[in-house]
């Protein structure tokens, strides 16, 4: 539905945009993942018509949208901190794009209790956008981007400004209103939760170019190389013979002369374990144990321990290797 | 972290730039008070041996018009020759020094006054804002130029000027017409749209010229002059500056009759050349005569009689006409350029200034009815 | 009890704010204007009324009156509306020279009202340049002057807004479908209300009280509350009709005050703002840039007149009358040469400056706080109104009024050389609280809220919830006092010391003599002045002190 050839944007000098080439098929949602200030912010600006492009098309249907103005593309854009229309109460943000459309009143009424009802804010209509907590001001800015019933909704790291649980409910509501939509989206992000939450396709863009598109199950499970793969989580990077010896505790093939990627889950302290190693220290994060270990033959590594054991510098511990959290590059 | 630094650089920036602001304006501000700028004598008593610029009897603070200028050396010769410091206060034109005495009667802001003319003498002596003096030997010619009636016990004269029509003579020359002679000339079709004036209720030759034609037409004929002046396209603009620096043709404009002075000609010849282009009317005048005196409850009436004396000596008065474009009430020698070129109206029109103090608001709203309506 | 206190004492800190500059407004501007009233309508201790009936029966009042609001209404919409697009390219949009278009607007700030007037009568009179429009001395002379005079004022007052404003919510209206010009009228138009409305304001008031352009470009025709009042009080003595103008005056701008701060208050918002708002030109954006154009096109025309006529004499080009500005015999005209004015005007505007940007900030910080009580609420909004009234009375009044009360210790300042400074503070002042009270506003009361929650006493939490965003408005208000103070003239020429004359005073005493040689000079004066403009808010623009940043 929406297909991108070698989109680059410039700045002067400086290329924020490099050859992008991208597709998001319809009903779908992409995720443009990528640290800060690597133009995935400005990749969204050139889609929605903000920005000039220096080459390339972008194009909806099969129709370029060269010269088209951003309010005639049809699409809508919801950003991190909402920019929701301070002068306007609630309704009024959410109503915006149908009174531009001249939606008689009335329906416009409706309209916007419906929607208010689908992003879970149902009454709020009469308030005013500043009393309004930052969840509640996303899902206002969510119900005025669908209000517009966009052909695209562009998103622009929708969720980062929240607190870790309101995002983690929020990113499941947004994930269902799509769906359930059908809406087309766009989003850029530097969380790979979010965009895990919320994508069926990612793609991972690094200094302004794409490095790796693909289902988000892909992406996430074989990052192309060891850059991507540090991006998306991968913390510890094994070769030759310390590769060859967790490989086999995991049961995976030889990676023969490649590197072998591990997630942090990757290694779990386990009295079954087959390897052994000598906790360097310990640290406790949200469910689990975060362990730095010195793991016999193979070196310094990252792994997960349950919130049951107490772990201090200098014990020695069993360590199981889990297929999962492993690729080879 | 980064951000935390470059804000308090920013804040230490800001901080700095505020102090030295605040060091500059306060040196300035002190500066401004060292000189002799309040009312406290800041003179030593005993400054007998001191050089003569030195002054020794306190200050006399004279309050003028801003168009009072004399150069400085004739400014310190008061000092020199009485002791006395001078401070000098402009404000306004002659009517808003007047004003400004009257409103001040009760604490006068000075102790002379210099620039009272003779359209608002009377109010200024009815008002009682000024002590009797008058110099004891008044230098010869003075006495002509002085207030009819008992104004003559208050005010001295100083200088004098005449408000006349001028005329660019090059314009006329080229047009092959010859230029007005009269008042009445200008109701003449003939000089028909050529003639500006500021206004009476704006300038202060703007109201001279009114004046003149209330004298020249009488009381109750004037309007009708006027009202033929402005049918025959005369244009009225707010200031002098205007008229001349605009309007007229000798500066580029469309009008070759002006208002202005007697004196104005001599400024107008061309580089190169040894005689004006333009000319005065002389029987169209109107005579301003700007007078001092000592102001009613001075805190120096001696200094402020040793200053009204001192704008007749022959040092300010010679240097009066190139310092404020008039002519001196006293017989010195005039300027090269003012004795060739400059000239004075034999009779000027007359009028009596305590019927220009009874009359002149009702004249100025009559006259504004009538030509700016 | 401990509670108590703590929310007191914040209170009390903003009421000690607002004590010095009340003191300053109450010393130098209600007791001066109070005591020209009282000499009207008060004389000798007794009401005196007799006069009222008849001054508000003239005709003339009337037409005056009529006069002076529909032209200052329609000089304040034109300004407007020319001013917009001119602070859209000049704050929106990044070029090369912007920093000195941006100085270049503010130039005509400063030109002597004089000089501007024999300019624009120069271009607009039947044999000069634009004679054909026929609007010498014609109602639309005044207006393109107020316009003229007063863009300065919407393009920096709006552009220190608009420049902060977050670029990302014209750009979700623009992606919901909205078309530039919906954009503008739905999402930009509100965001600027109120700093729209503040720059109306100040050009409303400064186009009432215009005095001298009105009389010089409109001919006597047209008269305004302004010039009657000078002429009832420095020709007439007439001080009891002239307070009864005074007092309409008064009352029309207060009514005028108390109706934008309403609206004001109605389209008050915090603001999120983003550094680096402004980009490049785009295609889309020429007509704006051409409307833009053609407004600086307008302002230049009449200062390169000036110039170019500063540079011929009789014969041809010149520079003699630069050369002369050094010299202080050049012009019998003058006690000093016009280098030592600059010396006084420069001297006296840090001062003026300084004083107006500390009490500014005061007034700033003071009416941008929005207490819960409604009672407060109202004390603040008056007190907001309050120090915008210098702009609305007319000069002669005030001038008077320092004559006739400040006379006896300890406040016998008449002839001391502060009174100056101080006049043109008073001036400058309304700029000051002008620009940086739509600033302050704006921004989320919540960020100070959190500063305190975080520990921070009152002021260290303003500092920090407002500082950073006050960095750059700070800079174009100190910018724009230091103009009001260098061109000042009205209230100057009244209380400088013919011996410390500034720039003006002596463009105008050159002005008023006759000699070709003495015009030259005023012109060439006139143009060093602008000069010396552009190059301080040059300056100003270049020092980049802090951005307008988020958190």
């Amino acid at each position: 539905m929406l297909r991108l050839d070698d989109v680059s944007v410039r700045f002067g000098d400086t290329v924020a945009v490099d050859e992008v080439s991208l597709e998001v098929p319809e009903g779908q949602v992409l995720a443009v993942l990528g640290p800060s200030g690597c133009g995935k912010s400005t990749l969204l600006r050139a889609i929605a018509g903000l920005e000039e492009l220096a080459t390339g098309t972008v194009r909806v249907d099969g129709r370029d949208l060269a010269g088209v103005p951003t309010h005639r593309r049809g699409f809508a854009l919801m950003f991190q901190d909402g920019q929701l229309f301070r002068h306007l109460d609630v309704a009024g943000n959410v109503g915006y794009a149908l009174r531009l459309r001249g939606v008689p009143r009335s329906a416009v009424a409706g309209q916007v209790e419906d929607l208010l009802e689908t992003v879970g804010l149902p009454g709020y209509g009469a308030r005013a956008v500043t009393t309004l907590s930052g969840g509640e001001q996303q899902r206002v800015a969510l119900a005025r981007a669908l209000a517009a019933q966009p052909r695209l909704l562009l998103l622009d790291e929708p969720l980062s400004a929240l607190d870790r649980s309101l995002r983690e409910r929020l990113a499941g509501d947004l994930r269902g209103i799509l769906t359930g939509t059908g809406t087309t989206a766009l989003l850029v992000t530097h969380d790979h939760d979010e965009a895990f939450t919320l994508a069926d396709r990612m793609a991972v863009m690094l200094a302004g170019r794409i490095v790796q598109h693909g289902p988000t199950q892909e992406v996430w499970t074989r990052p192309v190389d060891r850059q991507v793969a540090e991006f998306i989580g991968f913390g510890t990077f094994l070769e030759q013979e310390p590769a060859a010896r967790v490989a086999r505790a995991a049961g995976l093939p030889d990676p023969g002369g490649r590197t072998l990627a591990l997630r942090r889950a990757a290694l779990r302290i386990d009295d079954a374990g087959v390897l052994g190693a000598t906790v360097r220290g310990a640290a406790a994060i949200s469910d689990a144990v975060r362990v730095d270990l010195d793991l016999d033959d193979v070196g310094a590594v990252e792994a997960l321990a349950g919130q049951d054991v107490t772990l201090r510098p200098g014990d020695r511990v069993r360590v199981r290797a889990d297929a999962t959290g492993i690729t080879v590059l | 972290m980064q951000y935390a630094d470059t804000h308090r650089s920013r804040t230490a920036l800001l901080a700095a730039g505020l102090g030295l602001a605040l060091a500059v304006s306060g040196c300035t501000l002190m500066g401004g008070n060292e000189e002799p700028a309040g009312n406290e004598p800041n003179v030593p008593e005993n400054a007998g041996e001191t050089s003569q610029t030195s002054p020794k009897n306190g200050e006399v603070v004279l309050v003028t018009h801003d168009s009072f200028n004399l150069p400085d050396d004739v400014l310190a010769g008061f000092t020199e020759e009485t002791g006395y410091e001078l401070v000098v206060q402009a404000s306004g034109d002659a009517g808003s020094l007047t004003n400004q005495l009257v409103l001040t009667k009760d604490s006068p802001t000075g102790d002379a006054v210099f620039g009272i003319d003779n359209t608002f003498a009377t109010r200024a002596v009815d008002e009682g804002v000024l002590a009797a003096y008058s110099p004891s030997d008044l230098p010869a010619g003075v006495s002509e130029h002085a207030l009819p009636g008992d104004g003559a016990d208050y005010l001295t004269p100083v200088d004098y000027g005449d408000v006349c029509l001028n005329v660019d003579d090059a314009w006329f020359a080229e047009e092959g017409t010859a230029p007005p002679q009269t008042l009445q000339d200008l109701t003449d079709p003939a000089y028909r749209d050529l003639f500006v004036t500021p206004g009476a209720s704006s300038s202060s030759p703007g109201l001279a010229f009114l004046l003149a034609t209330i004298g020249e037409f009488g009381e109750d004929g004037w309007q009708a002059y006027w009202e033929d002046l402005m049918a025959n396209g005369a244009r009225v603009t707010s200031g002098w500056s205007d008229a001349y620096s605009v309007d007229f043709t000798f500066s580029g404009g469309d009008r070759p009759i002006v208002l202005s002075y007697a004196s104005s000609p001599p400024f107008t010849i061309p580089e190169g050349g040894d005689e004006p282009t333009t000319s005065a009317l002389l029987d169209t005048c109107f005579r301003q005569v700007e007078y001092a005196g000592v102001l009613e409850g001075a805190a120096n009436p001696e200094g402020a009689q040793a200053l009204v004396d001192y704008l007749l000596t022959e040092q300010v008065q010679a240097a009066i006409p190139d310092s404020m474009y008039v002519f001196p009430v006293t017989d010195v020698e005039l300027p090269e350029l003012w004795a060739r070129w400059a000239q004075v109206a034999p009779e000027p029109i007359d009028l009596d200034p305590a019927l220009i103090e009874q009359h002149r608001e009702e004249w100025v709203r009559e006259w504004a009815d009538i030509a700016t309506g | 009890m401990g509670r108590h206190r703590d929310r007191l004492i914040p209170a009390l800190g903003v009421g000690a704010l607002a004590l010095v500059p009340l003191l300053f407004l109450a010393v130098f501007f209600v007791l001066p204007v109070g005591g020209m009233l009282a000499r009207g309508l008060y004389p000798d201790g007794a009401w005196d009324l007799s006069g009222v009936g008849e001054v508000l029966g003239r005709a003339r009042t009337a037409r005056v009156l009529l006069f002076t609001i529909g032209m200052a209404s329609l000089g304040t919409v034109l300004t407007v509306l020319l001013g917009l697009p001119l602070a859209f390219v000049l704050y929106r949009l990044t070029f090369p020279g912007r920093g000195v278009l941006r100085a270049v607007v503010v130039m005509p700030f400063v030109l002597p009202t004089v000089v501007v007037g024999v300019m624009f009568r120069a271009l607009l009179s039947s044999g000069g340049p634009l004679g054909l429009l026929g609007w010498d001395r014609h109602w639309m002379a005044i207006l393109l002057a107020f316009v003229f005079f007063n863009l300065a004022v919407v393009v920096r007052t709006v552009g220190g807004m608009w420049e902060g404003l977050d670029r990302r919510a014209e750009d979700a209206a623009a992606a919901l479908g909205a078309t530039p010009g919906q954009v503008f009228r739905t999402v930009t138009l509100p965001a600027l209300a109120p700093s729209l409305i503040s720059a109306a304001t100040l050009v409303f008031l400064f186009c009432s009280t215009a005095f001298g352009v009105v009389l010089t470009l409109g001919g006597l025709r047209y008269g305004t509350i302004e010039s009657e009042i000078y002429l009832l009080t420095t020709e007439f003595l007439d001080l009891q009709g002239a307070a009864v103008l005074s007092l309409i005056q008064l009352v029309a701008v207060v009514a005028m005050l108390a109706l934008a701060a309403r609206g004001r208050a109605r389209t008050e918002q915090s603001v999120s703002r983003a550094r680096g708002a402004a980009r490049p030109p785009r295609r889309a954006d020429w007509p704006l840039l051409a409307a833009a154009g053609a407004v600086v096109g307008f302002i230049l025309l009449p200062v390169l007149t000036l110039a170019w006529r500063s540079l011929r004499d009789g014969s041809g080009w010149t520079l003699d009358h630069y050369r002369l500005l050094a010299d202080p015999g050049a012009s019998p005209a003058l006690r000093v040469s016009i280098l030592e004015a600059v010396q006084n005007s420069l001297r006296t505007a840090v001062d003026a400056t300084v004083l107006a940007v500390v009490l500014g900030l005061c007034v700033a910080v003071v009416v941008s706080r929005r207490p819960r009580a409604s009672g407060a609420r109202r004390v603040v909004s008056a007190l907001d109104g309050a120090f915008m009234l210098p702009l609305g009375i007319s000069a002669v009044t005030v001038g008077f009024g320092f004559l006739i009360t400040l006379d006896r210790p300890p406040l016998d300042l008449r002839s001391s050389a502060v009174l100056v400074p101080i006049a043109q503070a008073l001036v400058a002042l309304p700029l000051v609280v002008r620009t940086l009270t739509p600033v302050l506003r704006s921004v989320d009361p919540r960020l100070r809220q959190a500063a305190a929650a975080l520990g921070a006493g009152p002021l260290r939490a303003a500092w920090t919830a407002e500082g950073p965003v006050l960095g750059r408005p700070l800079l174009a208000a100190t910018g724009f006092a230091f103009a009001v103070s260098l061109g000042e003239f009205g209230a100057t020429s009244f209380l400088a010391r013919p011996d410390r004359p500034t720039v003006p005073v002596v463009i105008y005493q050159l002005i008023s003599r006759p000699g070709v040689d003495n015009l030259g000079m005023a012109l060439a004066a006139s143009v060093l002045l602008s000069l010396l403009t552009v190059t301080v808010m040059g300056l100003v623009e270049r020092l980049r002190v802090g951005s307008v940043g988020t958190f």
